[in-house]
């Protein structure tokens, strides 16, 4: 039991932990260069936990991304739900996947999210003019290699097994 | 079909927080879960601030003292010459029976040190709706305009600046007299543009711009920015006028909210 709600306490931290790497300040040439942390946490819990944390996680956490940033309600939540839906089909493959398939395979789903949300934005009525909206994509799958094994150590240090 | 359910959840938050007033009510209720986290990244940021200015030399003080001492009086001096200016200004007013709309009050409010998503243009302010801060408050900073409240949560509020795509501001030509719009060009170079002026007008690179006062939302006549490029494309009957805003956008920390009195 106690077990259980210390594997639920880590998660949250880290969840935290990504929200406020999102909204971190940056000196201003490098603001577009700013991975998707939250994105990336979270594909990598639902690859983890699918049964714990799947779409109605996701969902949530992306409401608290759209009061973070500042865009319409529902925004994030709504590519973090689809991204999250892919994910919690697909776990299986993912986690037995060299690291390089699997960073492809992230790199489909981040490049997915991007995309919703441009075309939401764009839906909205103010689509980002600049192609370094882009970018974050690039710094993301850089980074996931990295993400993912240090979240991987985290979560054993904590003493979690993977479940179905 | 749990994720479906979810998704038509998330479609409806976003209708009603695009069309619903009193939905409002509902974001600013949830902003209270969002604030710890503004708070903790803002804290440290703030912090060494502090630290710094706390470990600034004497010598350092005194150079600064001195110059602030030298600033005051210029602007002393300056002040004098404007006390004339303004009552002159009042008397001629009165004698065209105008309505005279001086700036009402106003107050120092501190940038959160949070960055929102880069192709929104928004700042988040360190005041909120317990310091009467009002939706579609005009905000400023020591060189001009910088945006206006979008949202006036209780502890926080959030700035549109004038950069965003969806922001428009009501300017005159200093030199001239010359209404126009200056709407947000929402690229990542922060400039400004002035939309639907025909070719014929008569714009120059260099040109002031100050705020018109007209849509009530800004009060008269302050800097908004200046002309940095002219250019009148033959297919079309209004020429394209970029505009640097006079506004430190990404620069300034502290800015002012003003409440315009009510004429």
């Amino acid at each position: 039991m106690s077990e259980h709600i210390h594997n639920k306490w880590l998660i949250i931290l880290i969840f935290l932990l990504a929200f406020a790497l999102d909204i971190l300040p940056l000196p201003g040439w490098s603001i577009w260069f700013r991975p998707l942390w939250t994105l990336m946490v979270l594909i990598y819990w639902v690859m983890a936990f699918p049964s714990l944390i799947n779409v109605g996680s996701a969902f949530l956490v992306g409401l608290v991304l759209d009061l973070l940033q500042g865009t319409l309600l529902g925004e994030h939540a709504i590519a973090m739900v689809i991204v999250a839906y892919f994910v919690a089909q697909l776990y299986r493959f993912m986690r037995v996947a060299p690291l390089p398939q699997q960073t492809f395979f992230v790199f489909i789903l981040i490049f997915v999210y991007q995309l919703l949300i441009y075309i939401l934005q764009g839906i909205v009525g103010s689509l980002p003019s600049t192609w370094a909206y882009w970018l974050p994509v690039l710094t993301s799958i850089i980074l996931w290699p990295w993400m993912f094994v240090l979240l991987r150590d985290s979560r054993r240090r904590a003493g979690l097994i993977v479940r179905g | 079909m749990r994720a479906i359910l979810f998704l038509i959840l998330a479609i409806i938050f976003m209708f009603a927080d695009r069309r619903n007033i009193a939905f409002h009510r509902v974001r600013q209720a949830m902003d209270y879960v969002v604030f710890p986290i503004q708070y903790v990244v803002d804290l440290p940021i703030d912090m060494t601030n502090t630290i710094i200015d706390d470990f600034s030399t004497q010598q350092q003080l005194l150079k600064d003292n001195a110059s602030l001492h030298a600033q005051v009086l210029l602007l002393q001096a300056q002040l004098q010459k404007q006390y004339a200016i303004v009552s002159e200004n009042k008397q001629l007013k009165e004698l065209l029976s105008a309505s005279d709309k001086t700036s009402g009050q106003v107050l120092v409010a501190q940038l959160l040190a949070v960055s929102s998503d880069p192709f929104l243009h928004q700042v988040i302010l360190d005041k909120g709706t317990k310091d009467e801060v009002f939706q579609g408050q005009p905000v400023l900073d020591s060189s001009g305009v910088m945006g206006q409240v979008i949202q006036a949560d209780v502890f926080t509020s959030r700035v549109m600046l004038l950069t965003d795509p969806k922001s428009a501001i009501p300017v005159q030509i200093k030199r001239n007299g010359i209404r126009a719009i200056a709407a947000g060009s929402g690229g990542a170079d922060n400039l400004l543009k002035l939309v639907y002026v025909t070719n014929t007008t008569d714009i120059e690179v260099g040109d002031e711009l100050v705020t018109s006062g007209l849509g009530q939302c800004y009060p008269v006549g302050y800097p908004v920015g200046t002309v940095i490029t002219v250019s009148h494309p033959a297919d079309s009957q209004f020429a394209e006028i970029t505009v640097a805003p006079s506004a430190r956008l990404n620069r300034s920390r502290l800015v002012l909210l003003v409440w315009p009195l009510k004429v």
